[in-house]
């Protein structure tokens, strides 16, 4: 696609810019610098972008932070992180990129260190060709949101002016209820437009969760019986097999439903049950996953207790070692009444998926890692075979983590004279037919937000109808006063979400 | 991920290659009769080369591995090969009671006259449904016959012309032989940072069709170098209608520089020792600050790869 240059003549030769996503200039500020995170995710994927030729020659990252930092002791901390973390090769990208990395010191409310960050930013301008595109990163704790998106605003670094654009990266959670995130989400409003906003779900940005789109909408063969006439019933599962670690004073506020299922498992719920976009335009395929998000009802207190079962971890054995309960984890309550596995059962009242139960459940301390999503499909009407009782009805299994892929369970004639049959799987893997080595999730969405493109980011409206669901739940926890069931660490949860499934169903053990 | 494991190359008679590609199924579990092998193949890959780049053609399957499991025949044309000689292996990946084979490999040892029978013995080893690539590393086409003998079984042709003893010829006669939609060229895409270099350049001024643009384009003399300023020029020429000359006297392997002139504008592109690409522009106005990309990218492995990413 060639791009108008200031004068509306094009650039003859953009198409080499545009065909393979090439981001235009810009600065990307990160508020909060000093965490984790940056460290960890965020510029070790920028130099994954860097090492793969993605970031655009006029580019800089500006570290915001409290700390007294100098830009060399910002460079030298990302150098270890990008050494421990980054994927090959991602050092030497450092190396020439890291002149592109400042460090600029402010309290998050203070506007004098906003006007000193504009002037830096237009250095910034001069010295590396930003050309006036910002990109700001909030990886502060949600409290610091308030005070840096008054400030941007107050000191014009929010707006967009002369074909510049500004955008905001918000990391979740966002809010923590419905009350509280459409309060953040008025917060942003007030200084950007939602069409500046990206509120990064990491999920979104793993290849097998893209693959789902792919899946179902680039083969003619899934979508037909991809509703309730055939498929019996969808299974989301994100279990962990580690506690809550350094996490357990927030893991005490926040609790599975809201850390896992109102972000992760609800995306990835959308994405399973939505209806074809007419484009994979940001708005064509955010539109369809709010329709899925609008078609489940809130649920009124008294069904509660049949539609979600909440759970608590006590002492166990996890990969062969003794693991401690969660009351007994550092910065818990030992008398906590916090969920670290829940279960929900959905169900989205459309006409493709009228009466197909979508169970949803997400767990601390369970055997092991994985993430998927498990397509239940309906017995054949009529069992021909011998044996065939004993079958288990075709699932269709997409792997999100760890060995992303999928598999499709079907039954076999045995071989023999007798016409018996019996499950077995066909498998694909993705490292074993791509290979390589997968960027970050970080890396795509950092691409993207640089690029504009908001696809794989959260909606207001999204945020909102998944945070209007999870408080109907949570509301009718309180209310009826339904207390955590206590699973041993290492085991699949407590007994009562057996019941959850329904006859004739069990969750899966994967 | 786990390290791949090669099972050991077994010579085959022609007649039995169907035989041994099935045995791999069983060398690959490595004794292990309850564990579950699958197979991850997704491509059939016909790599020619001439005996002197049968080590080069093996290091880029091996390269091309990682990204592509296939069938691979590998052909290498050996003057002192009267008969078309045949090994088989396979390389599977292990994890737990489960394993993936990943590669079946066949290689075949011809003559030249003996490799219009290579066609007809690779044809009916093809694995089903799946594309074929064709990778022609055998230098310049000395006969457009032995190219065409394996041309129609691919979906997809890859030439590197920078291997031709006389590029622009060569890749006429490959151009008139594949649909030049199945047809890529390494050497293409190894310009691909100096063509973003320069699409980058020109976001700083505004083009006019009506100025004249000159270019000269600065290079050594191997044949790769002088294919890489062939094609260069070929697409600048196209793009912004500019009249390019050529200065074989550079000393890299490839492009030394790109000096363009469009009216009062000054873009010159260099490469340097780090092994990137520096790239000054000028107008009457302003002179805009330098940036700088890599200059390569990736290793011919890596450009076959991207090659068949896009084909």
């Amino acid at each position: 696609m060639a791009e108008a240059t200031k004068t509306g003549v094009t650039n003859p030769l953009a198409e080499e810019l545009s065909s393979s996503r090439h981001a235009k200039p810009c600065a990307l500020v990160i508020f909060g610098a000093t965490g984790d995170l940056t460290k960890r995710k965020l510029v070790p994927s920028l130099m994954g972008l860097a090492k793969d030729g993605l970031l655009p020659p006029g580019f800089a990252v500006v570290g915001f932070a409290r700390r007294p930092w100098t830009d060399a002791a910002f460079r030298a901390e990302l150098a270890e992180g990008v050494q421990q973390f980054g994927r090959s090769e991602t050092a030497a990208a450092f190396a020439q990129w890291q002149d592109a990395i400042v460090f600029h010191q402010s309290d998050f409310t203070d506007k004098a260190g906003y006007v000193a960050l504009k002037r830096r930013l237009e250095q910034l301008d001069r010295e590396r060709g930003t050309r006036g595109n910002r990109v700001y990163y909030l990886a502060t704790p949600p409290s610091a949101y308030s005070g840096i998106l008054q400030q941007l605003a107050a000191t014009g670094l929010s707006q967009e002016t002369g074909g510049q654009f500004a955008r905001v990266i918000v990391e979740k959670p966002f809010g923590h209820d419905l009350a509280t995130a459409v309060a953040l989400n008025d917060q942003v409003r007030a200084a950007f437009s939602e069409q500046q906003v990206f509120r990064i779900d990491h999920y979104l940005g793993k290849e097998t969760v893209q693959n789902i789109l792919a899946l179902r909408f680039g083969n003619g063969i899934f979508e037909p019986l991809w509703n309730e006439k055939f498929v019996d019933h969808v299974q989301i599962t994100v279990a962990e097999s580690i506690g809550v670690e350094a996490r357990g004073a927030y893991f005490e506020e926040s609790g599975i439903v809201r850390d896992m299922i109102q972000n992760h498992l609800m995306q990835v719920l959308t994405l399973v049950a939505m209806e074809p976009p007419v484009a994979l335009g940001a708005d064509a395929v955010r539109d369809e996953k709010v329709k899925v998000l609008r078609a489940i009802r809130s649920l009124a207190p008294a069904e509660v207790p049949a539609a979600s079962v909440r759970g608590q971890y006590g002492a166990g054995f996890c990969d062969g070692e003794p693991a401690k309960g969660y009351r007994q984890e550092d910065g818990v309550a030992a008398a906590s009444l916090t969920e670290t596995y829940a279960a929900i059962r959905l169900q989205v009242q459309n006409w493709r998926w009228a009466g197909t139960p979508f169970l949803l459940r997400a767990g601390k301390r369970l055997p092991r890692r994985v993430t998927e999503v498990a397509i239940h499909f309906k017995r054949p009407p009529h069992l021909l075979f011998d044996g065939a009782r004993e079958l288990q009805p075709n699932v269709l299994l997409l792997r999100i983590q760890p060995d992303e892929g999928i598999s499709l369970r079907f039954g076999s004639k045995v071989p023999g004279p007798d016409l018996r049959i019996r499950d077995v799987r066909m498998d694909f893997r993705y490292g074993a037919a791509f290979g390589g080595e997968s960027a970050d999730s970080y890396e795509r969405l950092l691409l993207d937000a640089m690029l504009g493109d908001s696809t794989l980011f959260a909606r207001r409206d999204e945020v909102e109808e998944a945070w209007r669901i999870i408080d109907s739940i949570v509301l009718g926890w309180q209310r009826l006063d339904m207390q955590p069931q206590p699973y041993a660490a290492g085991t699949w949860g407590p007994a009562a979400a057996e019941a959850l499934v329904g006859p004739g169903r069990a969750w899966r053990k994967p | 991920m786990t390290p791949l494991q090669r099972t050991p190359a077994q010579a085959v008679a022609l007649t039995r290659l169907p035989e041994a590609l099935r045995a791999l199924w069983q060398q690959c579990r490595r004794g292990d009769p309850e564990g579950s092998i699958s197979r991850s193949l997704i491509a059939n890959f016909v790599g020619v080369a001439e005996a002197g780049g049968a080590v080069q053609l093996a290091t880029v399957l091996d390269c091309l591995l990682q990204r592509l499991p296939c069938r691979a025949f590998l052909v290498t044309v050996d003057p002192a090969q009267p008969q078309i000689q045949a090994t088989v292996c396979g390389a599977s990946r292990g994890r737990g009671a489960n394993c993936e084979l990943l590669l079946e490999q066949i290689e075949l040892r011809t003559s030249w006259p003996a490799f219009e029978k290579v066609a007809g013995l690779v044809r009916p080893l093809l694995a089903n449904d799946l594309p074929t690539h064709l990778f022609w590393a055998a230098g310049g086409p000395e006969s457009p016959r032995h190219f065409a003998v394996l041309r129609e079984l691919a979906d997809h042709v890859v030439v590197d012309s920078a291997a031709f003893g006389a590029p622009a010829a060569d890749l006429l006669s490959v151009d008139q032989g594949a649909r030049a939609d199945h047809l890529t060229d390494l050497s293409w895409l190894r310009l691909k940072p100096w063509r973003r270099a320069l699409a980058e350049a020109f976001e700083r001024f505004t083009w006019n069709a009506r100025l004249p643009t000159t270019v000269t384009l600065r290079h050594g003399h191997t044949p790769g170098a002088v294919a890489k300023a062939r094609l260069l020029g070929r697409w600048l020429e196209q793009k912004v209608l500019a009249t390019v000359s050529r200065d074989d006297r550079g000393d890299g392997p490839g492009l030394d520089s790109v000096e363009l002139r469009h009216g009062e504008v000054l873009v010159t592109a260099q490469a340097t020792a780090a092994g990137r690409i520096e790239v000054h522009v000028a107008t009457a106005e302003s002179c805009f600050l330098p940036f700088e990309l890599p200059a390569s990218n990736g290793s011919v492995g890596d450009l076959l790869a991207a090659a068949i990413d896009l084909a």
